[in-house]
């Protein structure tokens, strides 16, 4: 009968010694890896061997379950993977804002902000230097002070943007250097995935294989995200990014691809399409290289664009000192040539310099409501008075009016209107709706209140209760007071001469005034003084004048009508004015000089018609003969000839009855009227927008001197014009002109409608219109009056990204397309400036009579940007005199400039006010706080990504703590295994020995009995 | 595992060690703006405005020492224009010799010589007294050897800006030597000069217009002088405003950006004391294993 033998125990007994020679062979191999990097700790899985039955001698019909000893089934790794999942997320993360810092302290040690030699002491230093300029204009070496600290800002400002594109590259570099160690990785996985699929055919755990391997994936989380799949075989499918990377033992690396170009950067590809990071250092490097670097070198492009494009704007309208220098520019080397496509549209400039042009309506109060009538006048003092002055009149026919505390407005208009003086021709006064419930009051000058004054003797007064713009005007005035004690101390009448020298226009003019008689007297003698006028005031109101103005009136050296008192120099032998005492005094006079409002700049006055004033001597008609003359449109081409038997005529009505009868059905639009007895006027209808400049008129045969002999004949524009129509019986549905004057018109950017008011709205506030309707274009005025769109941040600085419109007759005026040269305004159909669906050579044709600025469309702009040659070669030449623009012809255009004086400095305030405009960040930077603005922002991200790199770092740290704690060898725990197999092994020798005893007893001891 | 434990928590205290040593040595709490930039924004800011406040006190000097140069002119004319009226009152008294007459007519050629030149002060090739125009001279003779004064229109004071405020900081030659009446001093002296060579009127004239014409230009010119005294107060009400501004931003900055070296010299000290505690008890926890107690 079978039973176990003694050798068989032997053998369980050998195999307990194997075994734990196999498990003391794992602790050592634990002990000897305590600092391999990767290394996790691996345990011998120990299993009984296979039991084997055997029928006992005792029990022989149920066999025993024999134990045949143990064996070491696996060496088992122990490992988390789910907290090698998490530690590679984390890290992803840590990785990510570290190199994010990294490279963002790298760009705020270039700023060197906050402190004294960052970037923007340099640029502060380019304003400190133009108010020395300011305060010392005629010092070359303040200028010359300033050119250089512009020079030296431009250094170290594109030494900065050089440092960032030479960041740029690094980055781009390191990212390609990646790729190569991405790849090296990513073979050396494909090598371990065939040798642990071997390893795993074989059944056998490829314990250190597997570490290797999950080392390698460590590495790959700190450049990249990675995702990965562990498949049966033991291989893993590998993610980089959004690509498959790795199936098994087969891969595709990552393919660096470098684009074309100076600024071409090296694209990561798998396959044939772009490799997309999402996380890592990789992920950083790319942040850094494709977003915030281009965005702060685009930031620092907007602002030299910007810098050098409103310097240019003032500087080309300004004159040098010595006053022979314009139209030069203080920036160069931002403009690039249209020849090929990659330009952007940076900016467009009307070419019209709309100022100084005449003034035909002056804003007095606005936002009225209710009746005029009920609007009383407040005035300090009882009453108030305007004295209207003008060049052509004689001294008696300069009027005035005096208005009481408590009269109305309507008392006022019909004071100033409702008289037959001269001064009706220049003046009038009106009210108007300009919003559809409210009205304004309003002066208006037919013609201009070029040359004439509107003088208010009690020190403004009227003026602002009127709501009319004064200044003040110097005058020297003499009381009659003074004139009474003068005359007393004199024993005998005298005459006293006094001339007077026109200064500028150095001419003289002399009179004769006698010290006698009474002050009214002495009032009208001194009429006869030149350049002055005289303007007597009965302050008491008893009749007899109470003082005297005597207000400086004359031609200066250009031929302009000046009221400067120092322009003159008296000249007073006998000490006439010494004596009586005359007084420098300043009093207000209705200021004309600063209005521009849209409606006189863009000459919006209203319909004008041919009047013929035959005064008090209405013509008579005898005699025979034929009236002929022709008239045609130039607007609409049509052309008519009218021929008048005057044998027929009797007078006026008849005359005007035939004249309309031959015109009636003939091609034009004009309407004959009279008054029957003084007025004949020709008076255009639509379509010739009811202005006589659209009518040719040409007299061949006036045999009774109609027209030749009619004591005045005028164009004469009127206002109110509906009244005016209707009081001569014609339909009058308002001129284009007009309509667009009273009711406005818009600008349409990209669909956002802007509205101007041309009554309210002058050149800037409809610029600023425009910039506060936040489309991100950019408009602006120069100085002189030029009218400048720019493209703001948003629009990546190109203007071709816009839809503009705006009425045709606005873009003409502006000077940004031709003028066509009729003025017919109209404001419902919306003309096309800009539009993106264009052909780059179309804006090009579209903007030709513009000033346009085109720039590269690649960054480096910065680069480029240089003080000019002119201005650095000789700061002398830099343009600190804005001049005086003036328009000579009545068209707002500015059409002569000169310049004012070494000394002036109105230009280089103009380049301070630069400093604080608005101009950055479609619309909401200005030019100082630009570098407050950039170190503020990267400070907020520096500091973001300090506290999320430490909080992924603690995080980082956690989860490998945690995992060193599952993966890692303990010492301890190994030494206790090591004693704990070590007994086993003692304890199984043991077990040998005793079998062998047992064995050595059978043999030697056993049978002794025969020997 | 304890081990890298141990290093972290050490390395994260040499960290922030490194900060408050680095703090210490700048004497700057916020050196780059990630440290904080809200505060390094408005350092940024300060330190710009006290920059501008820098120019101010330098155009505020400027103007300073062309006030200077103003106030001696118009003191020098005054007192000139009292020599004047003295020799004015003297002529008209009527009982004067035609020699003595004839003294008084040199003299006041003289003075009149002495004011043109006062007139034409030039500072650094510059007319003082011709505002905008300063290469122009206020004064000059014309085609009868007249002096005549006459500036370019459109000439103004010169200004400058302290603390954002325009300073007009010069005088032109109409304010200070044209009185009330429109009238120049140099043609008063002529006339006065005139009539003393008359001998006719010579007394009559001199009693009334004469003298009124010199009080005149009296008054002018000490209208000139109290604007002087008035910018230079204004300079100086600006420069102590300045002055405060200045230290109040300095002091702001320093309190944003400065470090208070108490706090840091104490947080240092802790800091210390924790590296220390963590090496000792790394070195205690890291000594023992197992091994060590095993024969």
């Amino acid at each position: 009968m079978a039973d176990l033998t003694l050798f068989g125990l032997l053998n369980t007994g050998m195999l307990g010694v194997y075994t734990h020679k196999l498990a003391m062979n794992v602790v050592a191999h634990n002990v000897a890896n305590v600092d391999t990097p990767g290394f996790s700790r691996q345990r011998p899985v120990i299993q009984a061997t296979p039991p084997v039955p055997v029928n006992t001698l005792t029990q022989p019909s149920i066999p025993l379950q024999f134990g045949t000893g143990s064996m070491v089934k696996t060496i088992e790794r122990v490992r988390d993977e789910f907290l090698d999942v998490q530690y590679r997320q984390v890290n992803n993360r840590y990785r990510y804002w570290e190199s994010v810092m990294d490279g963002l302290h790298f760009i705020e040690q270039l700023l060197g902000e906050p402190g004294e030699s960052g970037i923007r002491k340099f640029f502060d230093d380019i304003f400190s230097g133009l108010e020395d300029v300011m305060s010392d204009p005629t010092n070359a070496a303040a200028k010359r002070g300033f050119v250089s600290k512009v020079e030296e800002f431009l250094a170290v400002f594109k030494d900065l943007y050089n440092r960032l594109r030479q960041l740029r590259e690094d980055v781009d570099e390191e990212i390609a250097t990646h790729a190569n160690e991405i790849n090296a990785v990513i073979r050396r996985i494909a090598d371990l995935n065939s040798k642990i699929r071997t390893s795993s055919i074989l059944g056998v755990s490829a314990n250190d294989l597997l570490d290797e391997r999950d080392l390698l994936l460590d590495q790959l989380s700190d450049i990249v995200n990675i995702s990965y799949r562990v498949q049966s075989d033991g291989q893993i499918l590998l993610n980089i990014g959004d690509k498959a990377v790795l199936n098994g033992s087969s891969y595709m690396e990552v393919k660096v691809y470098r684009e074309q170009g100076a600024d071409g950067v090296n694209i990561l590809m798998v396959g044939n399409s772009e490799l997309y990071i999402s996380d890592g250092k990789l992920k950083a490097l790319l942040y850094m290289r494709d977003e915030k670097i281009p965005e702060l070198m685009k930031r620092f492009d907007e602002l030299s664009v910007y810098l050098a494009d409103t310097f240019n704007m003032v500087h080309r309208e300004s004159f040098d000192s010595s006053g022979n220098t314009t139209g030069i520019d203080l920036f160069k080397g931002i403009s690039v040539g249209t020849e090929t496509d990659n330009w952007r549209l940076f900016r467009v400039a009307g070419n019209n310099r709309l100022s100084g042009g005449p003034v035909r309506y002056v804003n007095g109060l606005l936002g009225l409501t209710g009746d005029p009538s009920s609007h009383l006048i407040s005035l300090k003092s009882t009453k108030g008075s305007l004295v209207f002055l003008d060049e052509g009149f004689t001294k008696t026919e300069d009027g005035s009016i005096t208005v009481e505390t408590g009269q109305s407005l309507q008392d006022v208009k019909d004071a100033i209107n409702d008289v037959n003086k001269s001064w009706y021709d220049w003046l009038r006064v009106g009210y108007e709706d300009y919003e559809p419930t409210k009205y304004r009051f309003y002066l208006y000058s037919p013609t201009s209140f070029d040359g004439r004054l509107v003088l208010d003797t009690s020190s403004g007064e009227l003026l602002s209760a009127l709501g009319l713009p004064s200044k003040p005007q110097d005058v020297l005035t003499i009381t009659s007071t003074d004139f009474e004690s003068a005359l007393e101390g004199l024993s005998s009448p005298r005459d006293f001469y006094v001339s007077v020298r026109n200064l500028d226009a150095d001419t003289e003019g002399a009179a004769t005034i006698s010290l006698s008689g009474t002050f009214d007297d002495f009032v009208a003698q001194l009429s006869s003084l030149p350049y002055f006028k005289a303007v007597g005031v009965d302050s008491n109101g008893d009749g007899s004048y109470d003082l005297v103005h005597l207000v400086p009136f004359y031609r200066d050296g250009n031929g302009d009508v000046s009221t400067k008192i120092n322009g003159l120099e008296l000249h007073d032998p006998d000490g006439l004015f010494a004596l009586v005492n005359a007084q420098n005094r300043t009093l207000q006079v209705l200021d004309t000089s600063s209005v521009d409002t849209l409606e006189n700049v863009f000459d919006l006055y209203s319909a004008s018609y041919l009047e013929v004033d035959f005064g008090s001597t209405p013509p008579t008609f005898l005699g025979t003969g034929t009236l002929e003359f022709t008239v045609e449109d130039k607007l609409n081409g049509g052309v008519a000839n009218v021929s008048i038997d005057l044998s027929g005529i009797t007078d006026l009505n008849d005359l005007v009855t035939e004249i309309n009868d031959q015109l009636d059905g003939l091609d034009t639009s004009l309407v004959a009227w009279t008054d029957g007895s003084r007025y004949l006027r020709m008076i255009p209808l639509e379509p010739i927008d009811y202005s006589w400049e659209h009518v040719a008129f040409d007299v061949t045969s006036d045999p009774m001197n109609i027209f030749g002999a009619a004591k005045e004949i005028r164009i004469s524009p009127s206002d109110d014009t509906s009244n005016l129509y209707s009081s001569m019986g014609l339909t009058y549905n308002g001129s284009t002109r007009e309509r667009c004057r009273k009711q406005g018109f818009e600008f349409r950017i990209n669909s956002t409608p802007v509205y101007v008011s041309p009554v309210l709205d002058d050149l800037n506030s409809m610029a600023e219109r425009i910039n506060a309707s936040g489309t991100g274009i950019l408009a602006d005025v120069s100085p002189h009056g030029k009218f400048y769109l720019r493209a703001g941040r948003r629009s990546d600085l190109d203007l071709t990204n816009f839809y503009f419109e705006a009425p045709s007759e606005v873009l003409q005026r502006l000077g940004l397309i031709e003028d066509d040269g009729d003025r017919k305004w109209n404001t419902s159909t919306l003309e096309r400036l800009l539009d993106p669906m264009w052909e780059r050579s179309r804006f090009l044709e579209r903007l030709k009579y513009a000033d346009l600025l085109t720039i590269s469309n690649e960054l480096g702009i910065t680069l480029n940007l240089d003080v000019s040659d002119a201005v650095s070669a000789l700061a002398a030449s830099l343009g600190v005199d804005l001049g005086i623009a003036r328009d000579t012809n009545g068209d707002w255009i500015v059409d002569s400039v000169a310049p004012r004086g070494e000394s002036n400095t109105d230009a280089v305030a103009e380049y301070l006010n630069l400093r604080f405009r608005r101009y950055l960040g479609d619309g909401d930077e200005s030019m100082s706080e630009f570098f407050g603005a950039v170190v503020a922002e990267l400070g907020i991200e520096g500091q973001t990504a300090q506290s999320m790199k430490l909080n992924a770092e603690a995080m980082k740290k956690q989860v490998d703590t945690e995992r060193e704690r599952v993966k890692g060898v303990s010492l301890d725990e190994e030494m206790g295994n090591m004693i704990k197999y070590q007994h086993a092994f003692n304890a199984a020798a043991r077990v040998i020995s005793a079998v062998d005893e047992m064995i050595g007893r059978i043999i030697d001891r056993l049978g002794v009995v025969g020997r | 595992m304890m081990n890298d434990q141990v290093q972290w928590n050490i390395s994260r205290i040499l960290r922030d060690f490194g900060k408050l040593q680095n703090q210490m040595s700048s004497g700057k709490k916020v050196e780059y703006p990630s440290d904080d930039p809200v505060v390094a924004l408005r350092a940024s800011d300060m330190a710009s405005k006290l920059r501008q406040f820098e120019q101010y006190r330098r155009n505020a000097e400027m103007a300073n020492n062309y006030l200077g140069s103003f106030d001696s002119a118009v003191q020098e004319y005054i007192s000139l224009l009292h020599r004047v009226k003295e020799l004015v009152v003297k002529g008209a008294s009527g009982t004067l010799s035609d020699a003595d007459r004839m003294a008084i007519v040199t003299e006041l050629r003289e003075i009149q010589e002495h004011i043109v030149t006062i007139a034409n002060t030039q500072v650094a090739g510059r007319y003082i007294f011709s505002g905008t125009s300063s290469d122009v001279p206020p004064v000059t003779k014309d085609e009868n050897g007249r002096y005549v004064l006459g500036l370019p229109l459109g000439t103004k004071n010169l200004d400058t800006v302290v603390l954002g405020q325009c300073v007009e900081y010069t005088l032109t030659a109409d304010e200070v030597f044209v009185t009330q009446s429109g009238e120049s001093i140099f043609k008063a002296i002529d006339r006065i000069v005139e009539h003393l060579e008359d001998e006719e009127t010579a007394g009559v004239l001199l009693n009334s217009a004469d003298i009124a014409s010199v009080d005149r230009a009296l008054e002018r010119a000490l209208e000139a002088t109290a604007k002087i005294g008035g910018t230079t107060r204004l300079l100086e009400y600006l420069g102590n405003r300045l002055d405060d501004l200045q230290l109040y931003s300095i002091e702001v900055l320093s309190k944003e950006q400065d470090v208070d070296i108490a706090e840091v010299v104490s947080k240092l000290a802790t800091k210390q004391a924790a590296l220390q505690a963590a090496l000792k008890s790394a070195a205690q926890v890291l000594q023992p294993t197992l091994l060590d107690f095993l024969r």
